[in-house]
């Protein structure tokens, strides 16, 4: 269920009011781009996400190499990257 | 509980998508922590990819630097790789294919996939609005992180985290024999067959479709009829007595060592009379019966000897494997055997060709060539599917038989440290046994389960009626003599979890259990 709220110095007030099942819960909420200054990392995770994101960053921040020739891709893979960019987002 | 991760949560995590990735993490860590295991559908391994792709070159165009499309796609395969690495693959089947009249195709396959599994033992993780609607069994993550976690229970024998392991295999087997077809003596047969031979180190295996099937056809190889005498021993499975009677034989039973529970070479030879024809000795609960001296005496009066092996397989005796120590030898491919089928099966052993020919004629209704009967035999060939499954476990046994002995022995240490009034399980020096079951010898057993059965710790009784006191023996036949030892035993084994995948720290809190039960009769 998507609902509007107010962002207000640290807290979240919802505009109608809601019931909720639980105390405490994990909620997303949508930022418009130009309010954020800084994403700070997350304190909670633990040390099984930790290893996943440092693997993952490992590959993701490693520069190109630079005296391989970079991967040429097949006419198929071309065709795939376009279809696939055309699909909504996940 | 298990998680199918949507491809909007791999998304996440890895190009990654903020905020999203923080709570996906923490969903994740929540099922790793749980012991839950994590799902990927094979059949999304394109859209991943090419969309992880695409979402790298948006980042990287956002971001103001410069990344080719080639580079993109090999990173994103790489972080995949990664991220796999600790997941599992549930295969897309082929009724998952034909989804094209759903609206949302892909969709359609995940929802068709859960279906697969028991009910409430997975729950579909994902970000999609469409699937959160109209899927019960889809959850997100905020939902999913309140989700009070599942208390699974302890299993006396844990096969799904071994299918877990070998699943690729397996399913690549399974599949193997649906596409030939040859489901009675396919090629899978054979090669198990030229396998396990390898393994034991004898010429022959002759596999069958049960271990009782097994020890009938070895009976009957060597020609065993009514009223001949057959020695073995009154504590086992029933089977092992109930070939005899089958074939209108006579069981003669000879007591147990009470330290090993198997047959006790010294009280053998004033069993044998002129009217008997084999030695059936049993190598319980996965040690070697002893014998040499067993194989003495018999060889003193020219007797075959059959290992009842259903429970020994992969073990050793003198350093010569079980199913290679006697003229016959017969396991057992039951599910909860070391080395389990998922259904029947069973096996014979030999050195002997002319015995490894009869075996395989008297397993396919005594036919020595199509339409051809010989003799009189029995229906009892391995299915094909069962070869394909035993051949893909057959691959990680050795290990296997490792991690039994190694949590057999932490089993060891726990009880001499944690247990006075009870002793580890006694092992002859010269044997390595495969623990087909960890058995303990106890005082007031009943008490004892039922304690431990309230603390959702699972035992098993192996075996709580000796044969000879069997209802069933009483009807056919009349044993006479005395079996205190076992006796005893059946009144005192209990046996307790014990698997290749038993961690250390449920055996703390069984052996604990126990010690708890006997702390609370001082």
């Amino acid at each position: 269920m998507r609902i509007e709220a107010i962002y207000d110095q640290g807290r979240l007030s919802f505009l109608s009011p809601i019931k909720l099942r639980h105390e405490r819960l994990n909620v997303i909420v949508e930022i418009p781009e130009g309010e954020i200054e800084e994403v700070a990392a997350a304190t909670e995770l633990d040390e099984y996400a930790r290893q996943m994101i440092n693997a993952l960053d490992s590959i993701r921040l490693a520069p190109p190499p630079l005296f391989e020739r970079p991967e040429r891709l097949t006419a198929e893979q071309h065709e795939r990257l376009t279809a696939f960019n055309t699909a909504h987002d996940r | 509980m298990d998680l199918l991760l949507d491809v909007n949560i791999v998304l996440d995590i890895c190009q990654p998508r903020h905020p999203f990735a923080d709570s996906v993490h923490l969903a994740l860590s929540k099922c790793h922590r749980e012991g839950g295991r994590m799902w990927l559908y094979a059949g999304a391994v394109q859209t991943m990819l090419y969309l992880l792709a695409n979402g790298l070159l948006d980042d990287a165009r956002r971001a103001g630097t410069e990344l080719s499309r080639g580079e993109a796609l090999r990173r994103s395969r790489r972080l995949l790789q990664v991220f796999s690495s600790d997941k599992h693959w549930l295969s897309a089947l082929a009724g998952e294919g034909d989804v094209f009249a759903d609206d949302d195709p892909e969709d359609e396959q995940l929802v068709r996939a859960l279906d697969r599994f028991k009910e409430g033992g997975i729950r579909l993780l994902t970000r999609d609005d469409r699937l959160l609607g109209s899927c019960t069994t889809a959850i997100s993550c905020a939902d999913y992180l309140v989700l009070a976690p599942r208390t699974e229970s302890l299993e006396f024998i844990d096969l799904a985290t071994q299918q877990a392991l070998i699943r690729p295999r397996l399913e690549r087997q399974v599949h193997r024999v649906l596409h030939h077809g040859q489901y009675i003596m396919g090629p899978e047969v054979i090669e198990l067959e030229s396998r396990l031979a390898a393994t034991v180190g004898v010429k022959h295996c002759v596999t069958t479709s049960s271990g009782t099937d097994a020890l009938l056809i070895a009976l009957m190889a060597l020609g065993i009829k009514r009223d001949d005498e057959v020695i073995t021993t009154p504590f086992s499975f029933f089977a092992t007595v109930e070939v005899i009677l089958l074939l209108g034989a006579v069981p003669v039973f000879v007591d147990i060592d009470p330290r090993t529970y198997n047959l006790d070479p010294n009280k053998l030879e004033v069993a044998i009379t002129p009217r008997t024809r084999a030695i059936v000795p049993v190598s319980l609960y996965g040690q070697c019966a002893d014998f040499d001296p067993i194989n003495a005496i018999a060889a003193r009066y020219k007797l075959p000897v059959i290992e009842d092996a259903a429970q020994s397989f992969g073990a050793t005796y003198k350093g010569r494997p079980s199913c290679s120590l006697t003229m016959i030898a017969c396991t057992s491919f039951y599910p909860a055997k070391p080395l389990g089928a998922y259904g029947d099966g069973g096996a014979c052993f030999t050195d002997d060709d002319e015995i490894a020919a009869r075996l395989s004629r008297l397993r396919d209704h005594g036919q020595s060539g199509r339409y051809r009967h010989t003799e009189v035999g029995i229906n009892g060939r391995l299915d094909t599917l069962q070869a394909a499954v035993l051949l893909a476990k057959l691959d990680i046994f050795a290990d296997e038989v490792l991690a039994r002995q190694r949590a057999a022995e932490r089993y060891d240490a726990l009880i001499r440290s944690l247990l006075s009034d009870i002793a580890p399980p006694y092992l002859e020096p010269w044997c390595a046994s495969v623990y087909a079951q960890y058995t303990l010898n106890v005082e007031n057993r009943a008490e004892l389960q039922n304690m431990l059965q309230s603390k959702g710790i699972p035992t098993a009784i192996h075996y709580p009626t000796p044969l000879h006191s069997q209802p069933a023996l009483g009807l056919l036949t009349t044993t006479s003599g005395s079996f205190a030892q076992a006796e005893t035993a059946a009144a005192r084994v209990i046996s307790v979890p014990l698997h290749p995948y038993l961690e250390e720290a449920t055996q703390i809190a069984i052996i604990r259990a126990i010690a708890t039960a006997y702390a609370g009769k001082r």
